[in-house]
């Protein structure tokens, strides 16, 4: 008896032991250019970002190379133990132009598991999911990439069927985005529409960087319940904040753009509008056309 | 009942269906007999293809399903993956089962080929991307280290890394060059190589690997394809006005088991070859092997060189050819060849004013010199070497033999006459190290042998100083030979025990030092019949040394800091004999030169570095000889005093910071050292002649220098900054004229440097040197001594390129120099020069076109100061010239 309740405490502690967002350090780093038709009517006006693929041993971490340079910038200036608005004037609400990826992709291979973090305002969100598991047919054809041999695999994932070339020499079992579960990094991949496409750009063994987290306090939340928090968020993005920090200050309501452009005030409503206008008229070409 | 016999039926059908796919399946396990979970176990085809693949479950079985349409022939089963040596089976007909057991290991990380990063760095390994840091007008890789951010390329080709020299280049792991690696730096195509490597911390030694610290710092050129049997290499030659001519051709091939570099060149067009025969790194030997030699006895009695480019006063005629040559055997041995020969032929037309201050007297002399200088020398070195786990066998034979001519016209204070000046080189070196390892420890076993002469002969066919010399009787001649043969060697022994906490290692040894110095001067009379000098019956001096030493040294290394100590006891014993002067002394000797570092490590590549040392020299052969030499013509030297002997004592701070990522490299270093000797230099100068005898006076020399340096590398512009600040202080005493007179000197010099190419069109690079000197007295009495001097020295380089159009070039070259000195005119040179360049890359060839000296400058002008002798030098040198190039790449 003691043993079982021993173990089920155990247990107890155990379970919420997903460990994608898990700290290790890179040993290579890739760089993709992501592409993504959002608009089918606009077909010569892809959506392009380009994207980091942190992986170390065991994780692999998936974010917005742009970003990252801001981050990275923001970590290396001394910690300050002064309230935010001190630091920055107004806090901010900022709202980015829809499409850009201002979450944090983890895969961990090994148990299967993939988990997102995302924010809103100040409060910072972890949903975890299964990896997806895509079913690819290997064939023999290879291709250079760099300095690598790669091979080709085709598989459907949400809705697309995918190629993928992956560099068994890299043994890693990962790859950009959701993709993974080949014998060694996807080192590119496209649908058959390309209307997707994770384009190699660039690879290096770079140990600085980690597979954790740069998000400070995040709450585990399904996917459901962050699509309401979003909803909320983009409704009222001052309000949103203003009831996260309790206070009554007036908040700077600032707009990004795809070029990482702030704009604030009355001219950022006026975007964020504009931008709401436009997902709903021409983002017609999701990624994930299916849900899984 | 109908259930299970549906189910049955079901079951049936499944198998059935599933004939067709059959299983490749197995467990994989680790060294501890563990499952291995989620490795993906893959069927490769011969060609490295993955036809498929599954991946363990937790009990480290795994499943691949294998259709019969699969072509299953020499198809191999693998486990690759970043924790485990790779493991492979071959696919076996009828077999379906295939088990693995993994070996871990140690390095966990793969080999990943990062070509788009442009610096990488593992460990003590800083890699820089070639193809990052290459320009199209680059034609060797000499021009590419240059550029890299932290390294450093001297005049004369020595590489340092962050201020410091490095030990030597490797060429793919290889020390092909044996020390003269400025020659493979100028051959090789940067298009050969991969990525430049900079090892700090290298242990040469396999054996002594990660048992035995090494400060060396090594450069490593990554061939691309190490496997290459392909001969590549490049010819050029060259015309120009006024009759000039230029040609160079080199092959070389590299690979794993063969490394070969081979050179020929010629020019008559200002080209130095003789900094090629430096090998760099054996001056420090001859330091360590405590085979120092005295300085030659004889010279031409001229200033040196002056101090603008090289090829703006070399008026030559030059040739050299090397073969160097590197063979690996199976079995870990490796055969190494260096053969090199060089002959040059230059002239040098100078005029002098040289100024002595005395305390209130000036003693100045005028002097016109043409000097026909005549070099030959051939070098060879040939080594075998075994550097294996167990242990490591080296021996190499060097052997070097030349001959040196000056032929001068000169004229002194109105007076003209001819000198020759003649010497012979010959050299013969042979290195045997021996280190096994043993059960217990590491032996080490050390043999160099040295023989060395350089006999020397200078004539002078006019009567100079008949006063001095002969006693104020006119006389035709002077005749003055002149050499030290000697030979060394140095044999130890050194014993590293395995178990030992503090590293420590004993060595005791055996250094023996045998000499003659041989001189005679004489003098031709009227009367056409030579004549000693009457004053002393010249020198044979025998002099031997004997030296035992006991050295225990250890070297204790935490996390955070690393000490090393070392406390060599020494006993020597020095004999010389003179008998013409009734000089037979024995000097024995004990002491003690205990040495001392601390080295705080800061940051992962950062370090604070602390030293001590204290250390006991004897003076050698050249300060004890009685009978006068005739140094150069004008002045007459000889000893009256003891062996010299000094005490060094030198305290360092250094701090290194690196950061090689972002390429920022800087370094700062506070020195103080000071020497107690127990003899000071005295001049007596008369109008024509300076005679210096060593007084028994002890005295102090002392300095004090201060430097900071650094590099940065901007990545998005391309840009190479640098810069360095030096502020020394030194104090010593002279004798002048019976006067013992205490200077200090000063010395501020600040440089600065950059480096960036724009728009990918336009390349710019700035180097600029400024130097503040000053001696002074320090003895408040004199005041405003005569003594007293000023100087300031700005010298500035800039080069600017462009690119009109892909392949082709345009350079010019602009270099300023300015000098000012408080009572002089101040001097001030442009030199520039221009080059164009195309290259036809369907021919494999740059055709180039030179032209140097655009301003047509044919005399330059400097002055040199030290402490309270002043020089004002004025060379002719080379005007305008225009040059052609081909050069063909194969």
């Amino acid at each position: 008896m003691k043993k079982f309740l021993l173990s089920a405490l155990a247990a107890l502690f155990l379970v919420p032991g997903i460990k994608a967002q898990e700290r290790e350090p890179s040993v290579i780093c890739v760089i993709y250019d992501a592409v993504h038709v959002s608009d089918t009517n606009n077909r010569d006006k892809p959506f392009k970002e380009e994207m980091l693929l942190i992986v170390g041993p065991t994780y692999s971490k998936y974010v917005n190379n742009a970003n990252r340079a801001a981050v990275k910038k923001m970590m290396q200036a001394p910690p300050s133990n002064v309230p935010v608005r001190v630091a920055v004037g107004k806090p901010m609400a900022v709202v980015s132009a829809y499409g850009i990826t201002n979450t944090e992709l983890f895969q961990d291979p090994a148990r299967k598991k993939m988990g997102i973090t995302a924010s809103l305002g100040k409060h910072d969100y972890l949903m975890e999911y299964d990896l997806p598991k895509i079913n690819w047919k290997i064939s023999e054809e290879t291709r250079k990439i760099d300095a690598y041999t790669c091979q080709r695999a085709t598989g459907e994932y949400a809705g697309r069927i995918y190629t993928a070339w992956f560099a068994p020499e890299l043994s890693f079992s990962t790859g950009p985005w959701k993709l993974s579960g080949l014998p060694g990094i996807i080192l590119e991949a496209e649908d058959e529409k390309k209307e997707v496409q994770f384009l190699f750009k660039s690879i290096n063994k770079d140990s600085t960087e980690h597979t954790g987290t740069e998000r400070s306090r995040v709450a585990k939340v399904t996917e459901a319940a962050f699509k309401r928090a979003e909803e909320a968020y983009m409704k009222d993005p001052v309000g949103a904040l203003q009831a996260q920090l309790s206070i009554s200050d007036p908040i700077t309501l600032a707009y990004r753009d795809n070029t990482g452009k702030f704009t604030s005030g009355p001219e950022a409503a006026q975007l964020i509008e504009e931008n709401k206008k436009k997902k709903e008229s021409s983002f017609n070409n999701p990624i994930e056309r299916t849900k899984k | 009942m109908k259930l299970l016999f549906l189910i049955g039926c079901c079951i049936f059908l499944q198998t059935s269906l599933c004939a067709q796919q059959r299983h490749l399946s197995g467990k994989v396990t680790g060294e501890t007999g563990l499952p291995v979970a989620r490795v993906a176990v893959l069927l490769k085809t011969p060609e490295n293809k993955v036809l498929a693949f599954a991946y363990t479950d937790s009990d480290g079985r795994y499943r691949i399903p294998v259709s019969d349409s699969m072509n299953l022939d020499s198809t191999a089963m693998e486990v690759s993956n970043l924790q485990y040596h790779v493991s492979k089976q071959l696919v076996r007909p009828g077999q379906e089962v295939y088990d693995f057991k993994l070996t871990d290991k140690v390095i966990s990380l793969p080999e990943v080929k990062a070509l788009n990063r442009p610096v990488l760095r593992t460990g003590d390994t800083t890699s820089y991307n070639v193809n990052a840091f290459a320009r199209d007008e680059d034609r060797n890789i000499g021009e590419v280290i240059a550029r890299l951010p932290g390294l450093s390329v001297g005049e004369n080709g020595m590489i340092y890394f962050n201020d410091k020299p490095i030990n030597d280049l490797y060429i793919d792991g290889d020390n092909l060059m044996a020390g003269r690696y400025q020659i493979a730096t100028k051959a090789i195509n940067k298009n050969m190589i991969k990525s430049i490597e900079v090892i700090q911390h290298h242990q040469p030694v396999k054996v002594l690997k990660d048992r035995v610290q090494s400060d060396n710092i090594v450069v490593n050129l990554v061939l691309k394809d190490e496997n290459s049997t392909h001969l590549s290499g490049q010819a050029m030659l060259g015309a120009g006005l006024p009759s000039l001519w230029d040609g160079v051709a080199n092959t070389m091939m590299f690979n794993k088991r063969f490394k070969m570099l081979n050179t020929i060149k010629g020019n008559n067009n200002g080209i130095d070859y003789s900094g090629e025969a430096v090998q760099f790194g054996a001056a420090s030997t001859l330091e360590t092997e405590g085979n120092t030699r005295p300085s030659p006895l004889l010279s031409p009695g001229t200033v040196g060189d002056p101090d603008i480019p090289r090829n703006n006063y070399f008026i030559n005629r030059s040739g050299s050819a090397t073969a160097n040559v590197l063979f690996n055997t199976n079995k870990e041995w490796q055969w190494r060849v260096n053969l090199l020969g060089q002959t040059d032929r230059n002239k040098l037309s100078y005029t002098g004013i040289v100024e002595n201050y005395l305390q209130d007297d000036t003693i100045r002399y005028t002097e016109i010199q043409n000097a026909i200088r005549r070099k030959k020398l051939l070098s060879t070195s040939l080594s075998l070497k075994a550097n294996k786990a167990k242990y490591l066998f080296d021996n190499v034979l060097r052997i070097n033999i030349g001959d040196d001519r000056n032929n001068s016209r000169m004229n002194l204070n109105g007076l003209d006459f001819g000198q020759q000046l003649r010497g012979d080189l010959s050299d013969f070196t042979n290195t045997l190290s021996w280190i096994p390892a043993s059960r217990r420890g590491i032996w080490g076993f050390n043999w160099y042998v040295n023989y060395f002469n350089s006999p020397q002969r200078l004539s002078v066919d006019e009567g100079l100083n008949a006063d001095v010399l002969n006693d104020g009787n006119n006389f035709n001649a002077i005749l003055q030979r002149a050499s030290i043969p000697t030979w060394f060697s140095h044999a130890s022994v050194t014993y590293r025990p395995n178990k030992s906490t503090l590293n420590l290692s004993w060595q005791a040894g055996v250094m023996n030092e045998q000499q003659d110095l041989n001189s005679i001067l004489l003098l031709q009379q009227l009367n056409g019949v030579f004549t000693a000098y009457q004053h002393d019956p010249g020198n044979a001096l025998n002099w031997r040394r004997d030296r035992v030493y006991l050295n225990s040294g250890s070297f204790l290394s935490r996390k955070k800091w690393q000490l090393s100590l070392s406390v060599p006891a020494i006993w020597q014993s020095i004999r010389y004999i003179q008998q013409e002067y009734k000089l037979d002394r024995s000097i024995p000797d004990f002491f003690i030169n205990p040495s001392a570092k601390l080295r705080l490590l800061v940051a992962s590549e950062d370090h604070i570095e602390f030293s001590l040392n204290h250390s006991n020299h004897v003076g050698n052969i050249a300060g004890v000889y009685r009978g006068a030499i005739l140094s150069s013509y004008r002045s007459l030297q000889a000893n009256d005093a003891e062996l010299q002997e000094n005490s060094n004592s030198g305290a360092k701070i250094n701090y290194h910071f690196q950061r090689s990522i972002t390429m920022l490299f800087l370094n700062a270093e506070v020195k103080y050292n000071r020497v107690k000797a127990n003899s000071i230099l005295s001049g007596i100068i008369t109008d024509d002649v300076q005679r210096t005898v060593l007084l028994p006076y002890e005295n102090d020399q002392s300095s004090f220098s201060a430097y900071t340096g650094g590099s940065k590398y901007v990545f998005p512009l391309k840009l190479k900054v640098s810069f360095g600040l030096l502020y020394q202080k030194n104090w010593y005493e002279q004798f002048i004229n019976n006067e013992r007179l205490p200077f200090a000197n000063r010395v501020v010099q600040l440089n600065g440097g950059l480096d960036t190419k724009l728009w990918n069109r336009l390349t710019i690079a700035y180097n600029g040197t400024a130097v503040w000197s000053d001696s002074r007295l320090s003895s408040t009495s004199s005041g405003s001594s005569s003594l007293n001097t000023r100087a300031i020295r700005l010298t500035q380089r800039v080069a600017l390129g462009y690119s009109p159009m892909k392949n082709l070039f345009v350079n010019v070259k602009g270099w300023q120099t300015y000098n000012q000195r408080p009572g002089m005119r101040d001097v001030h040179y442009v030199f520039v020069d221009a080059n164009l360049r195309y290259k036809m890359v369907k021919w494999k060839t740059d055709l180039e076109m030179d032209i140097t000296n655009l301003g047509d400058i044919r005399r330059y002008e400097y002055f040199s100061l030290q402490s309270n002798r002043f020089a004002a030098n004025a060379f002719a040198i080379r005007g305008r010239m225009a040059m052609l190039r081909a050069t063909f790449f194969f």
